[in-house]
């Protein structure tokens, strides 16, 4: 396959709740276990012997079914899963486990618990901080999940199947972290909207197959440095982005996005989990105390750092920091992002956008603006 | 205007001459002994941020889900630390002051950035210290309880003041590991105050304030009881402010008086008869929620226009869970962290749906209520998260409910004259008809 047939296959992956390979795995008797959030450690599934399926909306319709729920006061990404469960789209799992990421996505736990047909549910209470007096908690949740999944499922997930789950999910991270640095360069061979894909499909299929699929497409990357026009390079940050579509609009106005520090994004490659040790233990540091998202406490100063430390490493001139309306977690990071914007000479927008809205005029008024703005203060000429 | 000799901020000054001005109006009134009760203690509350402001005592500040009691036991004598629970003077400004200075806070933190989407109470707040006529906290303790708004709060605050926070956790459910995991992080907390303060905890002196915490939860819970009392002897005016007196005076005397006059007035009324809406009450209703604090009077208007009254709600609804064992040093921060959990409103909004869903179905049993007020503050969005669940629950009970929108502190997003015409017809057209009246 070339480079496009490749992409192309990831972004059919991420466009429905079920995607052809997770379809054939289930067909062939697997089991699949959604999750909420990204300080779930997947591996646990994996070393089940399920593959493990991070939650989202795409392909969702409407909420009317979550509405009734939930009200329109919760957040847009909640709902769009809710209804997707709720409408039996989520059938095909064996289970399904959450946590208290956010007051809404916990209350998705609740409503998916009594209202639908998935088999399995667990719950993660997560501190809200990354701080050492924490993580014996944190840890014995971990083993209590596995102790429920071991139970409920009749498997066994001893040191031997974590070890070989830590295994299949470094090597899926070692791809996007080679990936992702391909975006480094002046002229990356592939643009944010695709490498976002690709990602977010590393969440939805069996890794064995990710991992192949990967395999191939950093073979047809190689050397393939596409002269790219773009006015400027973009981190974006902020929360949950599982929208292909919301970078390209960025794209589409002449930006190029290099980074995204998100939950669908960078938050879930960076930083490979340690194959030495006890691997519960490995497992759980990798996951606590890798930098933090803004549902932790005393977390903005690190996660500030790390995307300044960005900025310079991919070489951006502005960062988007985005979240979804009615999303309250991350408001205090972009109010602290928007504070510092002001004094330390990051070009930063912060944009507020809804779940599967299309459309994005206002996205594309404030990106242009942006660009522009941008391109005055830097004196760069635009190529566009 | 000056206020204890000095001019101070237009803020604290409003606050001030507010309550002055309706302890004035009320103070000879019989039926407001309880009300009066909680305004006296709002002018002492206010008196004592202007005291730490012109003494210049050491300062740690404590959010919304939080209790004073560890800060107050710091140091040898009492009153080396003043414990300040921010968000009380938006409470204030709103209950007694002038809610525009609210506004006018929470539209600042919008300007700087703050998404409308988070707690008003903590937007104001935001503003409030921008403003900078709060007192300066040398550190802060936050309690994830009851909600997001909370770490959002937690992370902005640290970015303007570079003050050090401390963060107690609660987690997802309220059983046995969860008390002792919280009591080990107020272990942890202990060390923090300890280190940031230079001045050591007093054990001797932490029993002796929860000793007095726990005469104010006797009088709470006796308070609640004679408000079962069917007519329900009290106004619903000051069952919110219930909350304050939990979550800042804690501990302290004066708030155990308090608590104590709003137990012997409903005493007092249910011995006389006397009904908290004088024409009869018609209807009876458990408001579960936040309560509309950006109008107060709106309680009023509830039981002289509809004679619907409210024997309990969600801020007022104290357990016995709240009591501290004072006898070892290990029961007291085991049970303090059980307090911590079973505060009101953190209970219900920190956690799995059925702290939240079970107490609304045993209190409208226990008090005998007609129908559910289902109170969404806007931004509560783990309580809309539920609602769905809620209404089954409620269903099943048959409870009829009214869910409504507003904001606690901001009378811009629903007015009093809306949420009139939506409790008029939920009153006339639902409740009556099904309770033959």
């Amino acid at each position: 396959m070339d480079k496009g047939e490749i992409l192309s296959s990831f972004q059919h992956v991420v466009q429905k709740p079920l995607n052809s390979y997770l379809e054939r795995w289930v067909a062939g008797g697997g089991k699949a276990c959604g999750y909420y959030c990204t300080l779930i450690p997947a591996e646990i599934f994996s070393a089940a012997g399920m593959v493990p399926y991070r939650m989202r909306g795409a392909g969702s319709k409407d909420t009317g079914l979550a509405d009734v729920h939930m009200s329109s006061n919760v957040c847009t990404f909640v709902r769009h899963t809710v209804n997707l469960a709720l409408e039996g789209e989520f059938d095909f799992l064996s289970g399904m486990v959450c946590m208290n990421g956010c007051d809404q996505a916990r209350r998705a736990h609740d409503v998916c618990k009594q209202e639908t047909k998935i088999p399995f549910h667990a719950f993660l209470s997560v501190p809200r901080a990354s701080e050492e007096r924490l993580f014996t908690w944190y840890k014995e949740e971990l083993q209590r999940l596995i102790e429920d999944v071991e139970k409920h499922f009749s498997v066994k997930i001893g040191p031997q199947e974590l070890g070989e789950a830590i295994k299949l999910h470094n090597a899926a991270r070692a791809k996007l972290i080679k990936l992702n640095d391909l975006r480094k360069g002046p002229n990356p061979p592939i643009s944010g909207s695709e490498a976002l894909s690709v990602t977010i499909a590393a969440h939805l299929m069996p890794l064995k197959d990710f991992d192949e699929l990967a395999g191939e497409l950093l073979k047809a990357l190689d050397g393939d440095e596409v002269p790219r026009k773009y006015r400027a390079r973009f981190i974006v940050t902020g929360g949950e982005l599982d929208e292909p579509e919301f970078l390209k609009v960025i794209e589409d106005q002449g930006g190029l996005v290099v980074y995204e520090d998100t939950c669908f994004g960078a938050r879930f490659y960076e930083e490979l989990v340690s194959e030495d040790g006890d691997p519960l233990s490995k497992i759980a540091e990798r996951y606590f105390y890798r930098v933090p998202c803004a549902r932790m406490v005393n977390s903005f100063p690190v996660r500030y750092e790390n995307v300044a430390q960005i900025m310079r490493d991919f070489h951006a001139d502005g960062l988007i920091a985005q979240r979804m309306k009615q999303c309250i977690i991350n408001a205090g990071h972009l109010y602290n992002f928007t504070r510092r914007g002001k004094s330390n000479g990051i070009p930063t927008l912060v944009l507020d956008r809804e779940y599967l809205a299309g459309g994005y005029g206002q996205v594309k008024t404030r990106v242009q603006a942006f660009i522009e703005n941008i391109e005055s203060k830097s004196m760069k000429g635009a190529e566009l | 205007m000056t206020v204890l000799g000095k001019e101070r901020a237009i803020e604290l000054e409003t606050i001030h001459a507010g309550v002055s001005k309706m302890m004035e109006r009320h103070m000879g009134d019989p039926d407001s002994r309880a009300f009066n009760a909680f305004l006296l203690a709002a002018k002492m509350a206010t008196e004592g941020i202007i005291a730490a402001l012109d003494n210049g005592t050491s300062v740690i500040s404590y959010n919304l889900g939080g209790m004073p009691e560890l800060l107050l036991a710091l140091g040898e004598n009492e009153n080396e630390i003043f414990p300040f629970a921010m968000e009380k003077v938006v409470a204030l400004q709103s209950l007694v002051g002038d809610p525009m200075y609210n506004m006018e806070a929470i539209d600042m933190a919008e300007a700087q950035g703050m998404s409308s989407d988070v707690c008003s109470t903590d937007r104001a707040t935001l503003g409030n210290l921008t403003k900078r006529f709060l007192p300066e906290a040398s550190c802060s303790v936050f309690v994830t309880a009851p909600c997001d708004s909370q770490t959002a709060m937690a992370e902005s605050l640290k970015e303007i003041t570079g003050e050090d926070v401390f963060l107690i956790d609660i987690p997802h459910h309220h059983g046995e590991r969860e008390i002792n995991y919280v009591a080990g992080q107020l272990k942890e907390e202990i060390e923090f105050l300890e280190e940031k303060s230079g001045k050591k905890l007093n054990w001797d002196r932490l029993k002796e304030i929860c000793q007095e915490s726990n005469r104010m939860i006797d009088q709470a819970l006796d308070w609640l009881e004679w408000r079962k009392a069917i007519p329900c002897p009290q106004t619903a005016k000051m069952l919110s402010t219930m909350y304050i007196l939990l979550q800042d005076g804690s501990g302290s005397k004066g708030a155990t008086w308090v608590a104590s006059e709003f137990a012997a007035d409903a005493k007092e009324r249910v011995q006389a008869g006397k009904s908290a809406v004088p024409g009869g009450e018609k209807i009876r209703a458990i408001w579960f929620g936040s309560p509309p604090w950006y109008n107060i009077s709106f309680y009023d208007w509830m039981e002289n226009e509809l004679g619907m009254v409210v024997p309990v709600d969600m801020f007022s609804y104290v357990v016995p869970e709240m009591y501290v064992d004072t006898s070892t040093t290990e029961t007291l921060l085991h049970d303090l962290a059980r307090k911590q959990i079973y505060m009101p409103m953190g209970r219900h909004f920190t956690g799995a749906p059925e702290y939240f869903v079970d107490d609304l179905v045993r209190a409208a049993a226990d008090y005998k209520a007609d129908c559910a007020l289902i109170a969404g503050h806007v931004s509560c969005k783990h309580a809309w998260g539920v609602l769905g669940l809620l209404k089954e629950a409620l269903r099943e009970a048959d409870i009829p409910a009214l869910a409504f929108e507003f904001d606690l502190f901001d009378p811009r997003v629903t007015t009093i004259e809306t949420l009139q015409q939506e409790f008029k017809r939920f009153a006339e057209d639902i409740v009556l008809p099904r309770i033959g009246k």
